[in-house]
């Protein structure tokens, strides 16, 4: 019993940090068709506004979660304006923009490595204690990423749902001329969404190296992961890549334990495998019928 | 004469080093029905998509009431007043019936009367008000049309241009798409209609432009045409 607790608190941990980073990647293929390489970097650049505002600079925590949350949306928007912006008319956008942002996450590793050190650090936004649930101690750091996620889900959610710009950016992804020709101004449809994108990819940042610790590669795991999730899920399905990353946090949880940490990620690969052999779009994704 | 309320002159425009229209002229003025007819592939979806802003002219201009609209991105033609309803429907697949409806209405000035123009269109289409909760990508063809249709009244512009509205559908649905054409009209709105089939049209069109290659060839009353039916023969194959 205890140890199912300790898999469905570590498993579910896990999940939350990977669907925070998985929604922003997700959206931003939906919408504009673009494999954001520079994912990682952001997550990574979060990572550190973090350490920066609180560690460096000594301001309180919320602060440093909450410059996280600026520089990650701000990062988003100049991956934007000096990537995807220029390409938009090119012909091969979707290679192209792979490309590009593969040199903008180079980039940014090395200010990263510039500025701080290629020497792991540890994420001073950090709870410690916990409350014992049997004879598991379930820290309260887990339980502060788990409801931080949650929240910030539903916030994305009700975002996307309710209000104009998300109805905006569920059109575009759904059809880039209709949208278009019901008035949306796609191209700042685009920078929002890398904005919003970014945001997220800094807080599943500090949320990873808050368990971890902060070095200047830490993005380039959970980067593989969250491709590896959208993929599964069905790209650009933003909901499904929800799911599908609670999912694979908890099979991550239970292969750990079953078999040790090193066949988590060869188990997870494993699965994209036979998942792809069993539904190549995706699980939740639709290989759409073309009807006039 | 009052000035036309859509005027497009000498207006060219292609896809990469292809030129499609070879300067082309049309007016329209207000509350007149326009056609424009033509064989597959010479044109008459790319003066649409160039009227709208999805595609850029490569020369001449358009102008909507003396306002220049060239160059302008599509969301600011929709926002001028011209409703580009574009063919095969392009509806938002994930969203219900009555969500691509909103959409719209998705500028400021058309949500701030989007709950009226919805009971509006819903008068005109009940068959929509039965289906709004239904996701589109599972609606039949008619329905999908008529949403689309419905989507481009919600932004209550100016001028209505409708790509092949029967294309892809069975006669009986034609016939119902027509009425509503008919319906339309007769509220006194701009339409510019693109057809491959004249034989809709004659009766309804208060002008037909002949679309062959890029160039208008032809241009007058659907009656006149109707008279002429060596041109009909030589331009659509009788």
């Amino acid at each position: 019993m205890d140890v199912f607790t300790q898999i469905i608190v570590s498993g579910l941990t896990l999940g939350a940090m990977y669907a925070i980073s998985t929604v922003g990647l997700s959206l931003v293929y939906g919408s504009l068709n673009m494999l954001n390489m520079a994912h990682g970097g952001i997550l990574t650049i979060g990572g550190y506004a973090a350490y920066a505002v609180s560690q460096q600079w000594g301001w309180p925590p919320v602060f440093g979660f909450l410059a996280a949350l600026v520089v990650g949306a701000a990062v988003g928007l100049l991956i934007f304006v000096a990537t995807a912006w220029p390409l938009l008319s090119s012909k091969n956008f979707e290679t192209n923009i792979f490309i590009a942002t593969i040199g903008v996450g180079a980039v940014f590793e090395n200010i990263v490595l510039k500025l701080f050190g290629p020497y792991a650090k540890p994420q001073p936004l950090n709870i410690a204690g916990g409350i014992k649930i049997g004879a598991v101690l379930v820290p309260y750091q887990n339980i502060s990423i788990l409801v931080v996620a949650v929240v910030m889900m539903i916030l994305v959610a009700l975002l996307l749902q309710r209000s104009r710009t998300g109805r905006a950016i569920r059109a575009t992804a759904q059809n880039r001329d209709a949208a278009r020709l019901m008035g949306v101004n796609v191209v700042r449809v685009y920078a929002q969404v890398l904005a919003l994108s970014g945001a997220l990819a800094a807080v599943s940042g500090v949320m990873i190296s808050s368990l971890a610790t902060l070095s200047p590669t830490m993005g380039g795991d959970p980067m593989l992961k969250a491709f590896i999730i959208c993929v599964v899920a069905g790209l650009g399905n933003t909901y499904g890549a929800v799911a599908a990353a609670v999912v694979i946090g908890l099979i991550e949880a239970s292969t750990q334990y079953v078999l040790g940490v090193r066949f988590g990620f060869a188990l997870l690969l494993l699965l994209v495998i036979a998942v792809l052999i069993w539904r190549p779009s995706g699980i939740f994704g639709k290989s759409r019928v073309v009807r006039l | 004469m009052t000035p036309p309320l859509l005027a497009i002159e000498n207006l060219s425009a292609g896809y990469k080093g292809l030129n499609v229209l070879a300067g082309l002229s049309l007016e329209v003025g207000a509350g007149e029905f326009i056609a424009v007819v033509g064989p597959n592939g010479h044109g008459k979806t790319t003066l649409l998509k160039t009227i709208s802003g999805l595609l850029s002219a490569s020369g001449g201009s358009i102008t909507l009431a003396g306002l220049e609209l060239t160059h302008r991105r599509a969301d600011q033609i929709v926002a001028a007043g011209i409703v580009h309803v574009p063919q095969g429907d392009l509806l938002f697949p994930d969203m219900t019936v009555r969500e691509n409806l909103l959409m719209g209405a998705y500028l400021p000035d058309a949500a701030a009367q989007a709950g009226e123009r919805l009971e509006e269109v819903f008068q005109l289409l009940p068959k929509l008000r039965e289906r709004q909760g239904q996701i589109a990508s599972t609606l039949s063809g008619g329905e999908r049309r008529m949403t689309g249709i419905g989507r481009g009244l919600m932004s209550g512009g100016k001028v209505l241009m409708l790509d092949e509205p029967s294309l892809g559908l069975a006669p009986i649905v034609i016939d119902q798409i027509y009425q509503l054409i008919d319906r339309l009209k007769a509220s006194g709105r701009t339409i510019v209609l693109v057809e491959e089939n004249a034989a809709r049209i004659f009766d309804r069109a208060d002008r037909v432009y002949l679309l062959d290659n890029g160039r208008f060839v032809w241009s007058g009353s659907g009656s006149e045409l109707m008279q002429r039916p060596e041109v009909l023969q030589t331009y659509l194959g009788g």
